[in-house]
C-alpha cells in the first residue's frame, strides 16, 4: 500500500446558476496575458451542448485519454511510439476555431470618430492578429441555448440515446438544461503527464496538483491531445503549454482557489482524500467495463479514520495535519461516505479527482399538456398575459415515480457521470431525492413522516447522514466547504537543503521568472 | 565693342589652348584603350586602331567611343559589323567629352605614323604558363588566396566551369570561354585595367598586381583550353534541380503523414452558414 494525499474537489451541480463568476475570477488572476486570452482554465458549459472546445468529449475527433489494451492501458492519441511518429505535426490538436478566436473591441473609435451622420461603432478586433474580425464563437457561445440544432443536439453524450429519448429531452420549450463547470481534474492517472515528451508535467507529491514546469516545457503539445478534458492549453505567445494550477499559491497559504472562493452558488467543495497509489494502474487496466472504473476509483480512496490507514499514511510521510484535514474533508463525505458525487467521464481512464453531484432538478419534473384557461382568466388582461398550455409537473404520486419517466433521460446523465451505467446515476439521484423528501417533511410538512422515513430507508440513509448532507449542501460555511491542509513547506525545503544553513530564508526552486507574455 | 573683342580673344585663346593640349591628352587617355586595342600591332580584344580616322568619320568615332551599345541599338551598319566581328562583345561606354575623343584620334593618327618604323618587332608571342601559375591563379580566382590589393575575388561575381569550384557569382560574365573571346593579352589587359563600370568601381584603389594578373590569366587560359574536361562550376543549376526534387519529396511525405490531420474546426459548418461578410 502506497498512501498518498490528494486535494480533491466536489461540484454540486444542482446549485450552479451558470453565472461564470468562477471563470472570470480565474481569468483575471491567471489568463489575461498575451497568448492566454483564449484559455479558460475554468469554464462553465451548458449541457446538453457541445462545450468548450467544441465537442471535446468526442474522442473519435480528439483522441484524448486512455484505452484499455489487454491487461494494460495505453494513451489513445499520444504516448511514446505515437508521440514520436507525430511529434512534428500532432494531427489531432484542437484548432483556435474549436476554442474561439479571442477578441476585444476598438473602443477608442467611439470617442475619436469624426462627427458624421452615422453612429460610431466599436469594431471587434482579434487579440491574435490585431485585425478587425468577424466574431464566430466565444467560450460560452451556446450558453443557455438548450435544444438548439447547432449545439445541444450535437452533444456527444446524446450519441447513444435513441431518437425518441433525444426528442424527449428537448420538449418544454427546449429548456431542459443544466450547467457543467469544469476545471482541471488533477487526475490520479493523468494522461497529460504520461504524454509529455519533455517530462515537463508532474503531479505534486504532497497534494497531487498537476503542474507544467514552464522552464522545461518545449511546446510539443502532446498534453493538449492527450488530456481528454482538453484542460491543457498551448500559449502561442510563450510557446509553452499551460493549465489550471488549482491556485496552488493560494492553497499553500490556506486560501481556497479563486474559482471556488468566488463561487456565488457555493457549489464547490475542496478537501484532502487519502488514496492507495499502488492501485492506480489496476483500477483502469483491471476494470471489466468502463463503468466498473467508477467503483474501482472509489475503492482506491481510503478511510482516514481507520487506524491502520492512519499508521500507513504516517509511515509514508503524510503529516498529521493532512490526515486530520482528510478526516474533515467535505469531498470525502460526498464521494465516499454518502456516495453522492461521481467523476465526469470516468471512461477516459484518467481517474479524475473532481467529482460532481449530478443535478436532480431536470429529472424531477415531467411535462404534460394542460388547460390553463381558468388560470388565465384570473390574470389582469392588460398587464399580464398567460397562454401557456402545458404543465411543468413536479408533483409525485409515488416516491420515486418520476425518476423512471424523467424528461431528462437518465441515460444522458449516465453517459456523463458513470460511463453509461444508468444504475450508478440512478442510485445517486434517488439519494438526492430522499434528502429532499425528508427536508420537505421537516420544513413544509405536506409529506408525512412515514413517507419521508420510507424514502430514507429505501436508499439506506440514516437521519444523521441526511442532516449532515443537508447541512453541507445548503448551510455550510466557508471553513466547512474548504478544508485545506497546511502546506508544510518546511518539509519540502528540508528535502533540498539543511535549513540550518539558510536560516530565515524561505522558498526553493527556480529563481528565474519563466518567460511569459509582456 | 570692347566686350566683343575680349570675347573674341577668349575664344581664340581657348581654341588654341585646346589644340595644344590635345595630343598629349590623347596619349594619357589611350592607356585605357590599350587594354583592348593596339595601334598598328594587330587585333587584340578589339580591332587595331591604326588609320581609324581614314576608315570612319570623326562624328561616328565620337559616338561609338562614348557609347557603342547605343550606336549598335540605333542600327548603324558599321557599328553592328564591328560588334559581330568581335564576338558580340560590346565596347564599354566611356565618359569622355567630344574634345577628349578628338584628342584621342589625334594621338592615334600621330602615333600610327611613328610606329610604322618598328612595327614588326613586337610580335605577339604565345606564352606558355606553368602549372604553378595556373594553380596559384585558381586560388586567387576562388578567393582561397586573397588579392594583394584587397579587391574581391573573381568568383564573387563571375562563374567559371571548373571542377574544383562550386558555382561562382551570377552578377557578371561567365569566364569559361574568355580566352576564345579575347585572347591571353586581352584577358591580362582586362584584369589589369578593368573597363566595365561595375568592375572598374569594384577595383578602384584596389589594384591587382602584375604577378596576380599573370596568374589569373594563366588560370583563365587553362580553363578555356581544357573546358571540355570539366563539368563542374555549374552547381547553381544542380542545386536548383535537387532543391525542387527534394521539396516535392518532402511535400509528398508530409502529405502522406498529414492525411489524418484534423483539418477544420468542428464548428466549421456553423461558421460557413452564419458568417456572410468577407
Amino acid at each position: 500500500m502506497d498512501i498518498k494525499s490528494q486535494i480533491s474537489m466536489v461540484f454540486h451541480l444542482d446549485k450552479c446558476i451558470g453565472c461564470h463568476t468562477c471563470s472570470i475570477a480565474c481569468k483575471n488572476i491567471w489568463t489575461d496575458r498575451k497568448g492566454a486570452e483564449y484559455m479558460w482554465w475554468n469554464n462553465v458549459e451548458t449541457k446538453p451542448g457541445t462545450g468548450y472546445p467544441g465537442k471535446w468529449e468526442d474522442q473519435d475527433i480528439y483522441h484524448g485519454g486512455w484505452q484499455r489494451d489487454g491487461s494494460s492501458i495505453k494513451l489513445r492519441g499520444a504516448g511514446k511510439g505515437k508521440g514520436l511518429a507525430n511529434i512534428f505535426h500532432n494531427p489531432k490538436l484542437p484548432m483556435i476555431d474549436d476554442y474561439y478566436e479571442p477578441f476585444t473591441y476598438k473602443y477608442l473609435d467611439l470617442i475619436e470618430a469624426p462627427e458624421s451622420d452615422d453612429q460610431p461603432t466599436a469594431r471587434p478586433i482579434s487579440l491574435i492578429t490585431g485585425k478587425p474580425m468577424d466574431i464566430k464563437m466565444g467560450p460560452n457561445w451556446d450558453d443557455d441555448l438548450s435544444g438548439t440544432p447547432d449545439y445541444a443536439r450535437n452533444d456527444v453524450n446524446l450519441k447513444k440515446l435513441s431518437p425518441t429519448e433525444q426528442q424527449a429531452m428537448f420538449q418544454l420549450e427546449q429548456m431542459a438544461f443544466f450547467y457543467l463547470p469544469r476545471i482541471c481534474n488533477h487526475c490520479l492517472n493523468p494522461a497529460c503527464v504520461a504524454s509529455c515528451p519533455s517530462g515537463a508535467i508532474y503531479k505534486r507529491g504532497e497534494d497531487g496538483v498537476v503542474l507544467i514546469n514552464q522552464d522545461v516545457c518545449k511546446g510539443w503539445r502532446m498534453c493538449v491531445t492527450a488530456c481528454p478534458y482538453k484542460k491543457t492549453y498551448y500559449n502561442w505567445h510563450t510557446g509553452k503549454s499551460e493549465k489550471c494550477i488549482l491556485c496552488y499559491p493560494r492553497i499553500e497559504s490556506g486560501l481556497a482557489p479563486a474559482c471556488m472562493h468566488s463561487c456565488v452558488g457555493r457549489i464547490r467543495y475542496l478537501g484532502v482524500m487519502l488514496y492507495d497509489a499502488d492501485q492506480i494502474h489496476s483500477a483502469v487496466a483491471g476494470a471489466g467495463s468502463d463503468a466498473e472504473i467508477v467503483q474501482r476509483q472509489k475503492d482506491m480512496i481510503l478511510d482516514p479514520f481507520d487506524p491502520a490507514i492512519i499508521q500507513a499514511a504516517k509511515d509514508n510521510g503524510i503529516a498529521d495535519s493532512t490526515i486530520k484535514a482528510a478526516q474533515e474533508s467535505p469531498t470525502y463525505k460526498f464521494v465516499k461516505e454518502w456516495d453522492l458525487a461521481l467523476p465526469l467521464h470516468p471512461e477516459y481512464g484518467t481517474l479524475p479527482m473532481l467529482f460532481y453531484v449530478p443535478p436532480m432538478l431536470p429529472v424531477m419534473a415531467s411535462v404534460s399538456s394542460a388547460d390553463n384557461s381558468e388560470q388565465a382568466k384570473k390574470m389582469d388582461p392588460k398587464s399580464k398575459f398567460w397562454d401557456d398550455n402545458w404543465l411543468y409537473d413536479t408533483s409525485t404520486k409515488d416516491i420515486f415515480g418520476s425518476i423512471e419517466d424523467a424528461r431528462f433521460p437518465l441515460e444522458y446523465m449516465a453517459n456523463l457521470f458513470s460511463a453509461g451505467d444508468v444504475g450508478i446515476v440512478k442510485a445517486v439521484i434517488k439519494k438526492l431525492m430522499a434528502i429532499r423528501i425528508y427536508r420537505r417533511w421537516k420544513t413544509v410538512g405536506d409529506i408525512s413522516e412515514q413517507k419521508a422515513m420510507a424514502a430514507l430507508k429505501e436508499v439506506n440513509f440514516s437521519v444523521k447522514e441526511v442532516e449532515e448532507s443537508y447541512y453541507l449542501t445548503s448551510l455550510a460555511k466557508f471553513g466547512d466547504r474548504f478544508v485545506i491542509p497546511p502546506a508544510h513547506r518546511e518539509q519540502a525545503i528540508e528535502m533540498l537543503e539543511f535549513t540550518g544553513d539558510a536560516k530565515g530564508s524561505v522558498g526553493f526552486g527556480t529563481k528565474r521568472k519563466p518567460e511569459r507574455g509582456s | 565693342m570692347t566686350i566683343r573683342f575680349t570675347t573674341c580673344l577668349l575664344i581664340c585663346g581657348l581654341l588654341s589652348c585646346n589644340t595644344v593640349r590635345s595630343e598629349s591628352d590623347g596619349e594619357a587617355l589611350f592607356v585605357v584603350c590599350s587594354a583592348c586595342h593596339t595601334i598598328g600591332e594587330g587585333k587584340r580584344v578589339g580591332p587595331d586602331l591604326q588609320g581609324i580616322s581614314e576608315r570612319r568619320s570623326e562624328e561616328w568615332i565620337i559616338k561609338f567611343v562614348q557609347n557603342s551599345t547605343d550606336l549598335i541599338a540605333s542600327g548603324d551598319p558599321d557599328a553592328i559589323a564591328v560588334f559581330e566581328e568581335y564576338n558580340n562583345m560590346p565596347m564599354p561606354p566611356n565618359d569622355l567629352s567630344d574634345d577628349e575623343v578628338r584628342s584621342l584620334i589625334a594621338f592615334i593618327d600621330s602615333h600610327g605614323a611613328d610606329a610604322e618604323e618598328g612595327e614588326d618587332e613586337e610580335e605577339i608571342e604565345e606564352v606558355v604558363y606553368t602549372q604553378e601559375q595556373i594553380d596559384a591563379g585558381a586560388r586567387l580566382f576562388s578567393g582561397e588566396d586573397r588579392l594583394e590589393g584587397g579587391g574581391a575575388s573573381c568568383i564573387s561575381c563571375h562563374n567559371i566551369k571548373y571542377d574544383a569550384f562550386t558555382s561562382g557569382g551570377g552578377l557578371a560574365l561567365d569566364l569559361t570561354e574568355s580566352y576564345s573571346r579575347i585572347s591571353g593579352p586581352g584577358i591580362a589587359a582586362m584584369i589589369e585595367n578593368p573597363q566595365y563600370p561595375a568592375m572598374k568601381q569594384a577595383y578602384l584603389g584596389r589594384d591587382i598586381s602584375d604577378d596576380e594578373v599573370a596568374k589569373l590569366t594563366a588560370f583563365l587560359v587553362h580553363v578555356d583550353t581544357e573546358k571540355d574536361k570539366h563539368e563542374g562550376g555549374n552547381a547553381s543549376a544542380t542545386l536548383l534541380t535537387w532543391g525542387v526534387a527534394g521539396f516535392i519529396t518532402v511535400m509528398l511525405v508530409l502529405g502522406i503523414f498529414s492525411r489524418k490531420v484534423k483539418a477544420k474546426s468542428v464548428n466549421q459548418a456553423i461558421y460557413d452558414r452564419q458568417i456572410t461578410s468577407t
